[in-house]
């Protein structure tokens, strides 16, 4: 069952002078109950601007956000308070993202607060039964968060997005700033967490080999749109995007076997700004591009099982 | 031409806050307790008369009606007639502004011309006992200064200088009771008694100035020279000049590049102490009876002359304004950044 | 270490950076013992701080008189001490009352700097109108607002409040701006807290110690323009014990050699000043974590 469907998304951040910085460009994607969809791409790419339009921290310009099959982007106050509770966002920095000044027991208390828990014991033995489930003990929650480890500061923000027991979490790079002894473990955390709860996942990163361990399918984006998408090992072992065969030649893999196919990217990603979305954006740094690749933008297509592409080289080769 | 749409731009945000200042002013004055048709008519007109002089100062009228005859005889030049002295007001304070300004410009000068240098000279200072103990010194004035109220300073100045050692001229006025004041061309003392030819004036006017100089620049120079240490300790820290350093430059150029880029810190405190002393320097003035600026707000104050109270405080916040638009203009001539991206 | 307190941590860190800074230890020392003086000082004086004396004017000072006595015969000593309470509560409770007001003003402002909707309107509101205030001239801004409303220590506290508003708003507002791009917002925000639960509960607590710092810079400013203003005849008068006034009185007889009436006020005011501005001085230092982390490695190794 789908728990959220994105429906071609846009976000556009106006700039001076009536220019545009064009973030996401139509955006299409599907959220399984239960399941984790990798956001992959690199900084700029847009994949944090989508997360935060599904967290309503951000309105879209244009397109349609269904949860459980109700567009959440125009609602109203009431039914914003209750969106919060049952949709989530782990932020990347985890010392940033927690409020210095208050002891873990308040940053923990607060959600449950503002979604009108008002009897103390009740929020006090909620705060303790997430505690448990993320490993931290009681001495914790009169710490401050620059008394704790990187790894317990981010557990604490995963804490806090759990508290209320929300059926999707955002998760915006919460590995990518850890030192690499917490990655392992956060991830792993965040797995568990998955199969008690039965929560989905948005999983945004540029760390391929975290989004693979994590992530039940996986969309590519660059330049605001997903150029490729497919379960983890199909996108993996047959890329079928440039795109996503050049991101693949990039990455280490900890594996010797694995051989390193593809060709390195060359050139600037080009700005953002007044994109005008009639040519393949990927033409300019593509190195099999043709004409056509600059005369209309390609749209996802299916190339494989249950494995969607969006390159013309690709539709006339099928 | 660039500057000049700089300042075009800088000017739409004066315009409010003077237009927010004459309101204010305006609606406070009418707060003053005391009839002014009755302090005028003094106590010999009998009511009927008063209604008169309140019907013709405009004062029968609603407020808001006040508000803008108000602002029409602003912008004819008219700030109204004092009581007291019985000259417009307009005439009273351009007759003592100039005063004032000359010694708060003298004493900001002197403050300038030894502290910044001090400053920027002390962030240098090799090791050594003497400089270390310089240093020492320097960080306390800087610290201490600021808390001396200057008017206190000032007596206790007169008290050394005048009483005990009798160094100086007696501190009433700016000139001698034998000596004849220049002819009066632009205000400020010095300047007419050199324009004049007028020596022992311009000698009498010195030898006035210089307690009330003095004791102005020991007080505000302390904040000057703080101010200037801390961001020449600031420049010298970055890597642009650590880079001067390695590449060989000579100390004196490095030195050059470091004022240089103090001086908008220093501009902004300079304005601000400026602002501060148009109102603040009456209680140095009252001390020396300098007849000043100052002094004619305090009487127009202790005296409730409403028209001059309205005035100097239009006054002063307009001047204090214009001053914040010369830093401006002296940011823009030290910043390349604002004149060419601006 | 994380089993001390905090309150701990923090009084170890002073005790450090008072022993390596003498001046500042000084000031300290200086505005603890003003602050006390304000409390008890009346109480402990030899003399009645406003009953004069006759035939017992402009004394020097002696072994009876410490400090001498004034022209109404008025012991200078015992007016001295008493004029703490009435210098420092002016200074005091105006220097609260511009913190109280400007620095959630601030917050609005800085939070919603920019924004659009009502809360946007009511920053820039606010910023106008500081505008305002911030062009005239403190000491005419202050001889104004006495002129209207009367010499009274309440109208003094008013207006050492309204002069002071401005520059407290801008710091919680420039803090503010800077917090208001923090992730810890963001989660908030994420979390479900209203826009302005999150400008009073988590930008609040975060911008609020330089603010404080400034407090005792304000309340020095403060005692100088109390003085000031009552020097020249627009604020507290005789026989109300008070150190400007008292500047003043002593002022027509420093000409003719009695400098002590004048002198000691002046003195023990400067003191007073100087000791609060090293109290902020010492703040700005202690709540700079950074500066903490120095001086206690600086102190173990």
């Amino acid at each position: 069952m789908q728990i959220l469907e994105v429906k071609n998304l846009h976000k556009r951040f106006p700039i001076k002078k009536g220019r545009s910085v064009y973030a996401v460009n139509g955006v299409d994607f599907t959220v399984e109950q239960g399941q984790t969809l990798g956001l992959v791409g690199e900084s700029g790419c847009g994949k944090t601007t989508v997360g935060r339009c599904v967290c309503h921290l951000l309105e879209p310009t244009e397109g349609e956000i269904l949860f459980r099959g109700k567009d959440i982007v125009r609602l109203s106050k009431p039914g914003l308070k209750n969106l919060r509770k049952e949709i989530q966002i782990v932020f990347q920095d985890p010392y940033g993202s927690l409020n210095p000044r208050k002891l873990v027991r308040q940053i923990l208390e607060e959600p449950l607060i503002v979604n009108g828990v008002n009897a103390k014991d009740r929020r006090l033995r909620r705060v303790a039964e997430i505690l448990a489930m993320i490993e931290l003990d009681n001495g914790y929650l009169e710490k401050y968060p620059i008394q704790l480890t990187q790894g317990e500061q981010q557990r604490v923000s995963i804490a806090r997005a759990f508290i209320t027991n929300p059926r999707l979490v955002v998760l915006d790079e919460p590995t990518s700033l850890l030192d690499v002894r917490f990655r392992g473990e956060i991830v792993l955390l965040l797995k568990r967490l998955q199969r008690e709860t039965g929560c989905s996942y948005i999983f945004i990163s540029h760390d391929l080999n975290v989004v693979y361990q994590i992530s039940h399918r996986i969309a590519v984006m660059y330049l605001g749109r997903v150029v490729e998408e497919g379960p983890p090992d199909t996108v993996f072992d047959t890329p079928n995007h440039p795109y996503t065969q050049a991101l693949l030649a990039a990455t280490l893999f900890p594996d010797p076997d694995q051989r390193r196919t593809g060709f390195a990217l060359k050139g600037e990603v080009p700005s953002p700004v007044n994109l005008q979305n009639d040519q393949c954006n990927f033409a300019s740094r593509c190195p099999s591009a043709r004409d056509v690749c600059f005369e209309s933008s390609p749209k996802l297509r299916i190339v494989g099982e249950d494995h969607y592409s969006a390159c013309h080289e690709q539709e006339s080769n099928t | 031409m660039k500057l000049w749409r700089y300042l075009r731009r800088r000017m739409i945000f004066i315009i409010p806050q003077i237009l927010g200042v004459t309101l204010i002013t305006f609606l406070i004055v009418r707060m003053i307790p005391g009839d002014p048709a009755r302090i005028i008519a003094g106590s010999l007109v009998n009511e009927a008369g008063v209604e008169l002089i309140r019907e013709r100062m405009g004062l029968t009228e609603p407020l808001p009606v006040q508000l803008l005859y108000y602002v029409r005889n602003i912008f004819q030049g008219d700030l109204g007639r004092s009581w007291v002295t019985g000259n417009p007001v307009l005439e009273d304070i351009l007759l003592r502004l100039p005063t004032t300004l000359e010694l708060i410009i003298l004493a900001l000068i002197v403050s300038l011309a030894i502290m910044v240098p001090l400053g920027i000279r002390a962030t240098f200072s090799k090791g050594g006992a003497l400089n270390r103990l310089t240093n020492k010194l320097l960080t306390l004035y800087g610290m201490a200064a600021g808390a001396f109220p200057d008017f206190w300073l000032a007596l206790i100045l007169i008290f050394v200088f005048y009483v005990v050692l009798g160094w100086v001229p007696s501190p009433i006025g700016a000139f001698d009771i034998a000596v004849v004041p220049p002819h009066r061309l632009t205000g400020f003392y010095i300047v007419d008694s050199l324009l004049t030819g007028n020596w022992d004036a311009l000698k009498s006017v010195c030898s006035h100035l210089i307690l009330p100089v003095f004791v102005l620049a020991f007080v505000y120079g302390g904040g000057i020279l703080k101010v200037a240490m801390v961001s020449a300790n600031e420049v010298k820290k970055s890597d642009y000049i650590s880079y001067a350093t390695i590449c060989g430059l000579p100390e004196k150029d490095i030195q050059r590049y470091i004022s240089k880029a103090c001086y908008p810190s220093v501009a902004t405190f300079t304005a601000v102490i400026f602002g501060f002393l148009i109102g603040g320097a009456v209680l140095v003035e009252s001390v020396f009876s300098w007849g000043g600026f100052g002094q004619y707000a305090v009487q127009s104050v202790v005296n409730s002359d409403f028209a001059a109270i309205q005035g100097v405080v239009l006054f002063s916040a307009i001047l204090n304004l214009v001053t914040y638009i010369f830093v401006d203009i002296i940011y823009y001539m030290v910043d390349p950044r604002i004149k060419n991206l601006g | 270490m994380f089993s001390a307190t905090t309150s701990q941590i923090r009084d170890s860190h002073l005790v450090l950076y008072l022993k390596s800074h003498p001046l500042q230890a000084f000031g300290f020392a200086v505005s603890i013992i003003s602050i006390v003086m304000a409390i008890i000082g009346p109480y402990i004086v030899p003399h009645s701080p406003t009953l004069g004396v006759p035939g017992k004017h402009l004394l020097p000072p002696s072994h009876e008189y410490w400090f001498g006595t004034d022209v109404n015969g008025m012991c200078i000593f015992s007016r001295t001490i008493a004029a703490y309470r009435t210098d420092l509560v002016i200074a005091v409770v105006g220097a609260l009352m511009a913190l109280f007001i400007g620095a959630p003003l601030g917050i609005i402002a800085g939070y919603f700097d920019g924004k659009s909707g009502f809360w946007g309107s009511v920053s820039l509101a606010i910023l106008r109108i500081m505008d305002v205030i911030q062009a005239f001239p403190v000491f005419v801004l202050g001889l104004l607002l006495v002129a209207a409303f009367g010499p009274s220590p309440q109208n003094l506290i008013f207006m050492i409040a309204v002069a002071n508003i401005p520059g407290n708003l801008r710091l919680a507002r420039s803090e503010a701006i800077s917090l208001r791009e923090k992730d810890f917002v963001e989660s908030a925000r994420a979390v479900g807290n209203s826009e302005l639960r999150i400008a009073f509960h988590h930008i609040l607590p975060n911008a609020i110690t330089p603010v404080i710092a400034l407090l005792s810079v304000v309340m020095g400013f403060g005692i100088l323009l109390t003085a000031g203003l009552s020097f020249v005849g627009a604020g507290v008068r005789v026989p109300t014990p008070e150190w400007g006034s008292m500047i003043a009185s002593g002022g027509t007889t420093m000409i003719t050699g009695q400098w002590w009436p004048s002198f000691f006020p002046g003195l023990f005011m400067a003191l007073t000043i100087f000791g609060f501005s090293m109290l902020g001085e010492i703040i700005t230092v202690l709540i700079d974590p950074l500066e903490r982390i120095k001086l206690s490695s600086g102190s173990d190794t």
